[in-house]
């Protein structure tokens, strides 16, 4: 597992308090406690201000799964 | 361990979201509640949370009903889950989108009369927001004389709202908001189109505190003094050890930063806030820059105490607080040494500590953006209050000289004015902020103040100090040959010098005048006003049925002889 899915493990963790989730990147919304649309968009703001990256509106709206948020958030990092 | 004092507006919305989580379960008991409903033509459910914390700070706790954005305006004009709840605030977040009109008068009289409908079902008061010009202009520079563009029509629009208020509304300026903070930033579309959110993320803490600071003041909880360092607070460099001629005041860089902070607080005396300094200092020393620096902008008789000694400042604090009877919430304290705030936060919590930047270049930056001071209406009154607060000061000192309190109070060559009714809407503001010398606790707006069967009685007290302005009211219902007090209530500043039994007996007589044959009292209790629990008894009523009191005009009551009372 990579390191991204570990530190998004944690974040989510702690976001949704759930302690004892076990990330995985084919992992969707629907597949962890409490990720609703205004969840979502919280997390995602958060996101934004933890790394300090601006996501656009299809990639706020559009991510299919933990996998592409990860590698979004290394994409995002590395062109900074 | 989390404290209120964690919550900074920098930390940004993540960390504050979830700092107020965890603050949540662990709050002060003694706060104000507070029903607080939100209505907002995009998104307010990011918000909420942020309101309801920085609420905390100003020692409210408030319980917030939050309408679903698309029937926003539905929910204001009819009977609905908004209007069950009954809020005390209903703060209006509206959107230029939502904005059918493009003729100004009409967007005007289509807000005043949901305002007005609004407010007669709910009595609640209304914090309404302006609209926020686009980020974006096709017009280009046109837009600023062509009557065709939308931001000409929107800032149009904003000071037409802005004018004839009616005095239960008050402006939210959202346009300077998000002017200040940049308005690409207020509003980055990516969110706007995502979600209807119609603020960035980023830009939410500081809307929410602004929107908080109004609530704040119209709940009587802005803040009343400001405390002050000398050192490196109000001039650069330390004066004890260079002297006055070398401080930085005016003239080098920093020395202007020191002059432009002061010339703010001087702004800030003008119009109400109460100044004083603690210093750690001989006071000599510590006045000298003010009689030797011309540069400085404040002046020794700008502040209502001026305490330099070796003291530690969280004890003369609070000996300030005594002496100018006021609560220590209701103190900021401003200090450039991260040590004595400190030592202040532990000693006193309900002291708002303010976090000064090291750069005095950014002083006033972090003085404003706290909005600690955000007045709901501005009086004459208010203009005056720091020289009032001076006066008592010098009040005490002569009553300390002379042997007898009637002595003194002969000596104060004090004039009762009674308005009838006077300024309503300080009479109003009076009722809503008094705590102890208030008989029932009701409370009453401008508008009700004004109706046939309501009599004001409002008292303004001058001395050989100068003006003390309005500081007591009598808020009569009549009723054929009675009359009924709904409530009475007096400024605590003004206690024990014969100011109640003169205007009571000018009441009394009054009545008897109208053929009035009774007056009729009640004390409601409630947690801070045991101070008139014998007020009725001691004004000569006697005991009726329940918790009333009544009082005959047959044998009428004198006026204490140190008083003179006139009427305008």
């Amino acid at each position: 597992m990579s390191n991204r899915i570990l530190e998004l493990e944690n974040i989510l963790k702690e976001f949704f308090e759930l302690p004892e989730l076990n990330l995985r990147r084919t992992m969707q919304a629907k597949d962890i406690e409490g990720w609703d649309s205004l969840a979502h968009l919280d997390l995602m703001a958060k996101l934004e201000e933890d790394y300090s990256i601006k996501f656009s509106l299809a990639e706020i709206t559009g991510l299919n799964n933990v996998g592409e948020l990860a590698d979004l958030i290394d994409k995002k990092i590395n062109n900074r | 361990m989390d404290k209120l004092s964690d919550i900074k507006i920098d930390l940004g919305y993540a960390k504050l979201v979830k700092l107020a989580k965890k603050l949540k379960d662990n709050l002060p008991d003694s706060m104000m509640p507070l029903k607080l409903a939100v209505i907002g033509q995009s998104t307010t459910h990011f918000l909420v949370p942020l309101l309801e914390m920085f609420l905390w700070k100003f020692r409210i706790k408030a319980e917030i009903y939050e309408s679903p954005y698309n029937i926003a305006v539905q929910e204001l004009t009819e009977p609905s889950d908004l209007s069950n709840f009954k809020p005390d605030i209903t703060i209006i977040l509206p959107e230029e989108n939502s904005l059918p009109a493009t003729d100004v008068s009409a967007a005007v009289s289509q807000w005043q009369s949901i305002w007005d409908n609004y407010h007669r079902r709910t009595c609640s008061k209304i914090i309404q927001g302006n609209y926020v010009l686009p980020a974006y202009e096709p017009f280009g520079h046109l837009s600023a004389s062509l009557k065709e563009s939308r931001s000409l029509f929107l800032k149009k629009l904003n000071l037409a709202l802005a004018e004839n208020l009616p005095t239960y509304v008050h402006i939210h300026d959202t346009d300077q908001l998000a002017s200040n903070l940049g308005r690409r930033r207020f509003c980055e579309n990516s969110w706007r189109y995502a979600a209807e959110m119609h603020v960035s993320p980023s830009c939410l803490p500081e809307l929410a505190l602004s929107l908080v600071s109004l609530c704040a003041a119209i709940s009587g909880k802005s803040k009343k003094v400001l405390a002050l360092d000398l050192d490196n607070t109000l001039w650069g460099g330390t004066v004890g050890e260079s002297g006055a001629a070398a401080l930085e005041i005016g003239g080098s860089p920093s020395g202007r930063a020191f002059t432009d902070f002061q010339r703010y607080i001087k702004s800030l005396k003008d119009r109400g806030v109460i100044l004083t300094v603690i210093s750690k200092n001989d006071p000599d020393v510590a006045l000298e820059p003010f009689s030797t620096r011309p540069e400085m902008i404040l002046k020794e008789q700008d502040f209502a105490l001026f305490r330099a000694s070796w003291e530690d400042k969280p004890k003369v604090l609070k000996e300030m607080a005594a002496q100018l009877r006021l609560g220590l919430d209701a103190f900021v304290f401003v200090d450039d040494h991260p040590g004595e705030r400190e030592m202040m936060r532990q000693m006193i919590p309900e002291v708002y500590v303010l976090d000064l930047p090291e750069d005095p270049a950014y002083y006033i930056e972090a003085l404003d953006k706290a909005r600690l001071f955000e007045p709901a209406f501005i009086t004459e009154e208010d203009k005056k209050r720091s020289d009032m607060y001076r006066a008592e000061a010098k009040r005490q000192e002569l009553e300390k000289k002379l042997p007898t309190r009637e002595e003194y109070l002969q000596s104060l060559n004090m004039t009762l004015t009674i308005g009838m009714p006077g300024d309503l809407i300080r009479v109003s503001q009076l009722l809503g902020k008094t705590n102890q010398f208030n008989l029932t606790g009701r409370k009453f707006s401008p508008e009700e103040l004004e109706k046939d069967n309501i009599l004001v009685l409002s008292a303004r007290l001058s001395d050989i100090f100068g003006e003390q302005g309005l500081i007591s009211a009598i808020i009569l219902e009549k009723k054929n040959t009675s009359y009924d007090i709904l409530n009475w209530i007096m400024s605590c500043r003004v206690l024990k010098r014969g100011v109640e039994e003169g205007l009571f007996a000018f009441a009394a007589q009054f009545a008897k005048k109208h053929k009035i044959q009774s007056i009729t009292g009640r004390y409601v209790p409630s947690a801070r006003n045991k101070m008139v629990e014998e007020l009725l008894s001691s004004m000569g009523f006697q005991k009726s049925t329940g918790n009333e009191y009544i009082f005959n005009t047959e044998k009428l009551p004198t006026v204490p002889k140190w008083l003179d009372i006139n009427c305008t």
